[in-house]
């Protein structure tokens, strides 16, 4: 490559090439940039020659195509190439780098990225996890303790909400059913609130229950419940006690009957 | 469900993340991972450089179907494996100097499935560090990839080098320079040639066969 030449006033990397890409003529800059090469090919990273091959030709109508190049220090680099056919033999080319800059701060913003999306997929195994505990836990929050053959006792615990009361539901149901059960004491004293559709939900409880044949008694209701409750099992064939004190009592002293 | 490499290509360079992810766990349904890495991101991948080449999109493009195609990598990975009764350890890695590294993930991911101990340590990896990584470790296996076809000269020396270890690991290469170039050379170097995901699998299977009849695994 020589620099004599029309090109020496001009800032940027520019070659003047044949359509075999020998090198007529090239700025200074280029002269800088590369080591001296008497072919363009071999300015161009191998990746890239083949593109170079195809767009860099009289016939093509590319006039800016990107290409990667290596320079004197074997660094890649990669640039935008502008292309002008002077005539059918003779080309300009002249060369932009991409801005490195640009590259570095995309580079650290996707590695950014990486860690946000690591980030947000431990914050959802996590959330998985915890739903699973939560699934656990109401599973677990009306056990069916049984006090004799056909008696059971169901404490019930939390806020009675209506995806909570759909698993016990099934589960209660299924073992009163399968354990032939004639009479299920539910205990309210460790209810936390009931909300609407909680309590539309325990109605359609008690009245599968009832449908069941099963004989209901309600313990340790809370006055604040009571007044949640009125209305609702007024029609129903549900009976009360204040306490399980008052109902056990009867298995003590020998006298266990609950009719 | 199938999808055309070239229309999730369109969807990556358009930066449409989200009907791409719909599209990909929608295939899911039917398909294994292995098939979506092997007959749907690879193919696209492969597009987008073919479409670079043709000068229709710029490196800048290129970009960002790497990352958006990186994140659905991540977010189809199997997290549930077990790894407490590890297979194998094998350690994933890029020559220095090249920055491909979609396929090293297919890899980790492939290995992981199969229930082997995965260390991913990235594209771009120096030699020396390599070499430090493989001596504090001890994996049974290294996986080194390359993408272009003039890597050859370097894989050899990262080959040659691994070799030299206490407990030399089996190596296997791949990338997308075993199917554009000859690479018997590596092969008589004594690493193992992987061109596919599904002879990675092969071999990860007849490995398993092979220790449970001789239980001298590698």
């Amino acid at each position: 490559m020589n620099s004599t030449t029309s090109f020496n006033a001009l800032p940027l990397p520019i070659f003047k090439i044949n359509t075999d890409f020998d090198i007529l003529d090239s700025s200074p800059e280029a002269t800088m940039l590369f080591t001296k090469k008497d072919n363009f090919t071999e300015l161009v990273d191998p990746g890239s020659r083949m593109k170079a091959a195809a767009f860099i030709r009289p016939d093509s109508m590319a006039q800016k195509l990107e290409l990667n190049f290596t320079d004197q220090a074997g660094n890649l680099f990669l640039a935008d190439v502008h292309i002008k056919w002077e005539s059918d033999h003779i080309a300009n080319l002249v060369l932009v780098q991409k801005d490195p800059h640009m590259e570095r701060i995309a580079a650290q913003l996707n590695k950014l990225q990486g860690r946000l999306r690591e980030t947000d997929f431990e914050l959802l195994s996590e959330k998985e996890r915890t739903d699973a505990l939560l699934h656990e836990v109401w599973d677990l929050s009306a056990p069916c303790i049984q006090l004799d053959k056909h008696k059971v006792l169901i404490p019930l615990f939390g806020k009675l909400e209506p995806e909570k009361m759909n698993i016990i539901q099934s589960k209660i149901l299924d073992y009163l059913y399968v354990k032939a059960v004639e009479t299920a004491l539910l205990d309210f004293s460790a209810v936390g609130e009931i909300d609407k559709e909680g309590l539309f939900q325990l109605n359609t409880l008690l009245k599968t229950l009832e449908v069941m044949g099963i004989e209901v008694i309600i313990i340790g209701l809370h006055p604040l419940h009571a007044k949640r409750l009125h209305g609702l099992l007024g029609e129903l064939n549900t009976r009360f006690a204040s306490s399980l004190q008052d109902i056990l009592s009867p298995f003590f002293s020998g006298k266990a009957d609950l009719r | 469900m199938t999808i055309n490499p070239e229309e999730l290509a369109r969807l990556f360079i358009a930066g449409e993340d989200a009907q791409a992810m719909k599209n990909i766990l929608e295939y899911l349904e039917t398909h294994s991972r292995k098939e979506l890495f092997t007959n749907v991101l690879t193919p696209t991948m492969y597009h987008i450089g073919v479409l670079w080449e043709r000068n229709d999109i710029s490196v800048a493009d290129e970009h960002l179907a790497t990352a958006i195609c990186d994140f659905i990598l991540s977010a189809t990975e199997e997290r549930n494996v077990q790894n407490d009764r590890a297979e194998g350890k094998v350690m994933v890695m890029g020559l220095e100097g090249e920055d491909h590294y979609l396929g090293l993930k297919m890899v980790a991911s492939i290995f992981r499935e199969k229930g082997w101990h995965v260390q991913y340590m990235g594209p771009n990896l120096p030699l020396d560090h390599a070499l430090d990584a493989a001596i504090r470790q001890k994996p049974d296996v290294i996986g080194l990839s390359a993408a272009l076809a003039y890597r050859l000269p370097a894989l050899k020396t990262y080959i040659r080098a691994f070799q030299q270890l206490d407990k030399p690991p089996v190596i296997l290469i791949g990338g997308r320079a075993m199917k554009l170039a000859d690479m018997t050379a590596l092969e008589e170097e004594g690493a193992i040639v992987v061109r596919e995901l599904d002879e990675l699998e092969q071999w990860i299977q007849s490995g398993k066969e092979q220790s449970h009849e001789q239980h001298n695994f590698i």
